[in-house]
């Protein structure tokens, strides 16, 4: 890594030489300085939270010390059984963003390959686009009730809208010479859409699809918060009615980082899924 | 010519676009059996489309295309593509997802459906076009020659009738091309396919055809057909090679396919807006929207153009789309234009107002006395004064060709 260093233009030994390998654009930053960078921005926001905190600036009731929501977090996952909480959460996030992913890569390649499909789908998609997910929670209650397919259906109506404009937007940046090429192959036009396009929008599919985990996770506590008897945001709730703003804040944290879990193993799948996509 | 069987023949193909773009006109050609036919012409003139056309991706307008398959006799008309007409692309065209084996062997099935020989096929298509070792490598891991080999490899497994190719080569360097040339001529001799070969390169064109057809510009008719005996390789600096490439390049001249225009007069010195400009054996000379120093050299009365891109010390042949070619007593002038400003309409722009600035100042200056044109152009170019007493004064201008402003007189070679 630090062969990166060395090879700055101009790079001696002078004080603009650590400020140029860090500030040039498009310049990879060793590993070191990119994991300290980034302690450093987590250390900040913390450090923050502490002054505010320990220095009696906020009452605890508004905003509970660090170390007293590390400790609930402990404290849920060792004694206080958030377990079920996490389960339901999870496996809601997983379905629904599951089903959505499923109608929305296959409605999106045919809109971005049939003209007649974007007719039928695009305009109509981009009016539900726009209206909030949030004011459809009654409805879904109405219809479902307050178990698993409420909550999912949420993220269901929340991401898939998106996610078929993306899918869309995705494959129809296929280069066409691809497609041509195909077809000089004797690969048939209706044929190239599945064994072309698809595979070719693949990789930029997949990123968005780690795009769309995120929103999930945001509309299931929209969902949970509502009307439900298990999962983080219920959890979130109760707590708040009980003024425990410390579990509150815990359980926003655990959010955040089952979703940063997720999003890692979007990346470390990456290779897997997408092997060709390799820089090296 | 006459014992080889038709494989593919044109019959009055008319192609415009839906813009109203009239691009190819009444085309009648035949491609015999096992033949390589090279289609030559001015930068958008329509041999893309051509190729397009007969590759069934784009309709024409009028006229048809028919081909004989293996297993008829006669002839039959091409309706959309097919994997009878498999194409080569001058851009990468691998499937990015799949190896340079999975890349073949997709072809390969499309051929043969399943079966156990689809490995053994796959693998020899590989060593066949040099790629023996790269089997599991993906495109992105791979050079663009080593991308078109995987093209070429590829297209054959389709096992097709005719193979097009778009210009194939014409996104590589100089001697990655010139060792690709010699492959398919390798190739060929292997498989006896029959090629219709797209370029715009005047040289490749002579060392792989065994007929060139010269096409006008747009909309394109065949102006001129050579034929060659199919003997290879070819000897690029023989005698009949160079003057066949000098016939080749006249007739293009005098198309006036550069820009549309008529020929221009022979030219004395060129004046591109604030810049000015000589063009002449080992003169150095920068374009004015970009900052790519252009060396040209003659070589057996042979034209080179080494193009140094703005800040880079390698100099970079092969981006030369076209070439105005003047030979005055052994002294060749050259205007090149980038093949990738041809596309930049601001730049054509500016070459149209230069050449209309440039066909009056011809008209003048022919009028002037060999005394009077130098002092002229001293007052223009001062501080080149040796390279203009040696290009100028020791040159005697040919008799000027009259205004020929139509560029479709065929006899006019």
């Amino acid at each position: 890594m630090s062969s990166h260093l060395r090879v700055s233009p101009g790079g001696g030994q002078g004080a603009g030489s650590w400020y140029r390998a860090v500030l040039e654009p498009h310049r990879r930053i060793a590993t070191g300085a990119y994991v300290g960078l980034a302690a450093a921005s987590f250390g900040f926001v913390v450090l923050l939270w502490s002054v505010l905190t320990y220095g009696r600036f906020v009452q605890p009731f508004f905003l509970p010390s660090p170390g007293n929501v590390a400790t609930t977090v402990w404290e849920l996952f060792t004694t206080q059984g958030v377990w079920p909480h996490v389960v339901a959460s999870t496996y809601r996030v997983v379905v629904g963003w599951f089903l959505s992913a499923i109608l929305a890569i296959p409605l999106g390649v045919l809109m971005a390959s049939y003209h007649s499909v974007e007719a039928l789908a695009e305009p109509l998609n981009d009016v539900i686009r726009y209206m909030p997910v949030v004011a459809f929670v009654p409805l879904t209650i109405l219809w479902l009730g307050v178990g698993d397919e409420q909550k999912i259906a949420v993220i269901f109506l929340g991401t898939f809208f998106q996610l078929v404009l993306m899918v869309a937007d995705a494959v129809s940046k296929v280069p066409r010479s691809l497609l041509e090429t195909a077809q000089t192959l004797g690969v048939g036009s209706h044929e190239s859409v599945w064994k072309i396009a698809l595979p070719g929008a693949w990789p930029m599919i997949f990123d968005h699809l780690r795009v769309t985990m995120g929103w999930a996770w945001s509309y299931l506590v929209v969902a949970e918060l509502v009307a439900s008897s298990r999962g983080i945001g219920f959890m979130i709730i109760q707590a708040q009615r009980l003024l425990q703003t410390r579990v509150v804040i815990a359980g926003i944290l655990i959010v955040g980082f089952l979703g940063l879990a997720f999003d890692l193993m979007f990346k470390l799948l990456t290779p897997v899924v997408c092997p060709w996509n390799r820089r090296h | 010519m006459e014992q080889k069987t038709l494989k593919l023949a044109l019959e009055s193909v008319d192609f415009r676009f839906a813009g109203g773009i009239h691009v190819l006109r009444g085309l009648t050609f035949d491609v015999r059996e096992g033949e390589i036919i090279v289609i030559v012409g001015p930068s958008g003139c329509g041999k893309t489309t051509l190729l397009r056309v007969i590759a069934g991706l784009l309709q024409p307008t009028a006229g048809s295309i028919w081909i004989s398959q293996e297993r008829h006799d006669d002839l039959g008309e091409i309706r959309g593509p097919s994997r009878e007409r498999g194409m080569v692309f001058q851009q990468y065209t691998s499937f990015p997802w799949l190896t340079v084996a999975g890349n073949v062997r997709f072809a390969v099935r499309r051929a043969r459906g399943g079966g156990e020989k689809i490995e053994q096929r796959v693998q020899e298509l590989i060593d066949m076009v040099g790629l023996t070792g790269f089997e599991h490598a993906y495109p992105a891991q791979i050079s663009g020659g080593m991308q078109q080999r995987v093209a070429i490899a590829r297209t054959l497994g389709a096992e097709p009738e005719v193979l097009l190719m778009d210009e194939p080569f014409g996104a590589l360097d100089a001697e990655t091309r010139g060792a690709l040339q010699n492959e398919l001529l390798h190739l060929w001799r292997l498989t006896g396919k029959t090629i219709i070969f797209v370029t715009h390169d005047i040289d490749e064109a002579l060392y792989l055809g065994q007929r060139v057809l010269i096409l006008t510009n747009r909309p394109a008719r065949v102006v001129e057909e050579i034929t060659f005996p199919a003997r290879y390789p070819r000897d690029r600096y023989s005698k009949e090679f160079l003057e066949m490439k000098r016939r080749c390049r006249r007739i293009i001249e005098r198309l006036g396919i550069t820009i549309g225009l008529g020929p221009l007069e022979p030219f004395y010195f060129l004046y591109l807006g604030k810049e000015r400009l000589i063009l002449g054996d080992g003169v150095k000379l920068r374009f004015g929207l970009s900052d790519d120093e252009i060396l040209i050299r003659s070589r057996f009365g042979d034209i080179e153009a080494c193009i140094r891109p703005a800040g880079s010390g390698r100099p970079l042949p092969g981006f030369v789309e076209w070439a105005l070619l003047l030979t005055c007593e052994g002294i060749t002038y050259a205007l090149y234009l980038r093949e990738d400003l041809t596309g930049d309409t601001m730049f054509l722009q500016t070459v149209n107002e230069f050449l209309g600035e440039y066909r009056e100042l011809a008209a003048a200056v022919s009028a002037l006395s060999i005394e009077d044109r130098v002092r002229l152009a001293r007052q223009r170019f001062p501080h080149s004064d040796r390279d203009l007493r040696d290009m100028i004064v020791s040159t005697e201008f040919p008799s000027s060709h009259g205004d020929r402003t139509t560029t479709e007189d065929p006899a006019a070679c």
